[in-house]
């Protein structure tokens, strides 16, 4: 039986050999992935899309020198984040403290196809609401599982503004839980209110 | 805020990065009091729900494929642009209009730089830009180059010496590696010029008046042998060699409309409209003719952005409430129109 890595491996061979079929089966295994991956992140779809191309487009333009040896996803994965920190250092994104979020689309109904709960769409939204850096710092953490010191290194931000910053973070989205929580219960009451109304109403129906 | 330490102590505990003390401290604060484990849950909650976030992200692969297929095929065209590489590799490349270059700079230079040139065993590479495409070729330093149309560059395949030496027939921009130990030095028809490591567009048209360099960031000399002279330009400045005059002078220009043959950009910023028009003719290779002189000096701020000549012939008379009239292919007439307000 052949694992998914050796697959992964096998197309790199066929695009050593200039296939551009097998490069194109590798793009559509994980280009997707790679823009998710970056937007998790950053929420900055535009940024995304520039770091996976650039990613594929190196893979092509290296085919023949570059040997993969580790696992692709997780490779793929550091190479987009590593292009897209190099990209906003470039663009310098982080002089502007706690920019709001440019909100291109908050996608609560966006998680068709996949079962979510509740709390998780709302958990989904303030993070989608928390501002850039807040995000970044909280994601990198939660979803890279990269240490204190390793998030200030790739944000170029102190250890110290990596906790304040998670710690704002983790308070927002606590706050959302409980405000959610809170509007459950209200609404809750209210159907028992409505209940006992009909109840009064028309005490013979029920 | 005391609550945001607990929190932060929270967060500590969650990540594993707490230490024997704070988690002293945490402990004793969940102990005080049931509404703070209420707190402790919550937090716990968003962080666990938190590690499960994924963002909606809509892709149509084949758009975004084709998109990466093109910008491939623009790269690897490059790479075949004609090329005239050399066959008498031992004794260097040098196309004939290369050896009346080389002789013309022995008489400006003298012998020291042929020498060095001479006897470099490294094959050396022409690569005439002949198409509209605008890729950068790349040096063995790990400089790139864009050639303008029709304009030449020649390079050796390695740098071995204490330099790094091409030489250069017409305008490209370059970027250059920085190496403090081997400067990198650019032979143009009309001078050199020198650098560590910088990005800067070196004009030198043959038949044009003068030879031009514009600095975008760094530092560079330019030397002019034929009237003995050099200068030393830094970011947003301009150096202009005037052929007939036999001057250099330094002009500061933080606009870069020289490089916007590279750029697709034209900025002008508070520029009079007799400097906009001699731009527009020189980017868009067309004839403007201004009827009214008095305009001449109008300034105006304007950025033109990739477009054709035609929607930049409107851009600049729609400012002016101009009327634009075509003559013919590639010349046209501004009549009438007035200044307009800064």
């Amino acid at each position: 039986m052949q694992t998914k890595q050796d697959t992964d491996h096998q197309l790199w061979n066929q695009i050593k050999q200039n296939d551009e079929q097998a490069f194109r089966k590798l793009f559509d295994r994980y280009y997707h992935y790679l823009l998710v991956t970056v937007v998790n992140v950053t929420g900055d779809r535009t940024l995304a899309k520039d770091s996976a191309q650039e990613v594929f487009f190196e893979l092509w333009k290296k085919r023949t020198t570059l040997e993969i040896k580790i696992d692709f996803k997780p490779y793929l994965r550091r190479s987009v984040l590593n292009r897209a920190f190099n990209f906003i250092k470039i663009q310098k994104r982080f002089t502007n403290e706690d920019a709001i979020p440019n909100k291109v689309s908050t996608d609560v109904s966006a998680q068709k196809g996949m079962e979510v709960s509740e709390l998780q769409t709302e958990i989904n939204k303030a993070i989608e609401a928390l501002p850039e850096r807040c995000r970044m710092v909280f994601t990198l953490c939660r979803l890279e599982g990269l240490s204190h010191k390793e998030i200030a290194a790739k944000m170029d931000i102190s250890t110290k503004t990596v906790e304040h910053q998670m710690t704002k973070a983790l308070r927002s989205l606590k706050d959302a839980l409980a405000k959610h929580s809170n509007s459950f219960v209200i609404l809750i009451l209210s159907l028992i209110e409505a209940g006992l109304l009909i109840f009064l109403i028309f005490p013979t129906i029920v | 805020m005391k609550k945001d330490l607990h929190i932060a102590l929270l967060y500590k505990q969650l990540s594993g990065e707490i230490n024997p003390a704070e988690a002293q401290q945490l402990e004793s604060w969940l102990q005080g009091s049931s509404e703070n484990q209420q707190i402790a849950n919550s937090v716990k909650k968003a962080w666990d729900l938190g590690g499960h976030y994924k963002a909606h992200v809509e892709v149509d692969l084949d758009d975004d494929f084709s998109i990466l297929q093109n910008r491939i095929k623009a790269d690897e065209a490059q790479v075949i642009i004609t090329k005239e590489p050399t066959t008498a590799a031992k004794i260097k490349p040098m196309s004939s209009a290369w050896r009346v270059a080389a002789g013309i700079l022995f008489l400006l230079i003298g012998g020291v730089l042929l020498r060095s040139y001479f006897a470099s065993e490294v094959p050396w590479e022409t690569m005439v830009a002949s198409s509209q495409k605008l890729e950068a070729i790349p040096l063995a330093d790990g400089t790139k180059v864009w050639v303008n149309k029709g304009s030449s560059i020649s390079f050796p395949k390695t740098f071995n010496g204490a330099e790094r030496r091409v030489k250069l027939d017409g305008e490209a921009f370059f970027d250059v590696a920085r190496d403090t130990e081997h400067p990198f030095i650019i032979e143009s028809n009309s001078g050199t010029v020198q650098v560590l490591g910088t990005s800067f567009n070196v004009r030198d048209l043959k038949g044009a008046k003068e030879m031009q360099v514009q600095v975008v960031t760094g530092k560079v000399v330019v030397q002019i042998d034929a009237i003995n002279s050099k200068t030393t330009l830094i970011k947003n400045q301009k150096g202009i060699y005037n052929k007939a005059k036999k001057t250099l002078t330094t002009v500061p220009d933080k606009l870069h409309n020289s490089i916007a043959w590279k750029t697709n950009h034209l900025r002008f910023e508070k520029t009079a409209l007799s400097q906009v028009i001699t731009e527009l003719e020189l980017f868009y290779s067309v004839d403007i003719k201004l009827e009214d002189p008095n305009l001449e000096n109008c300034s105006v701020n304007l950025n033109i952005i990739k477009l054709n000549t035609q929607a930049a012939m409107e851009t600049i008379s729609d400012v002016f409430s101009m009327k634009l009239e075509k003559e013919k292919t590639g010349s046209y007439r501004l009549i009438g129109g007035k200044c307009s307000n800064e």
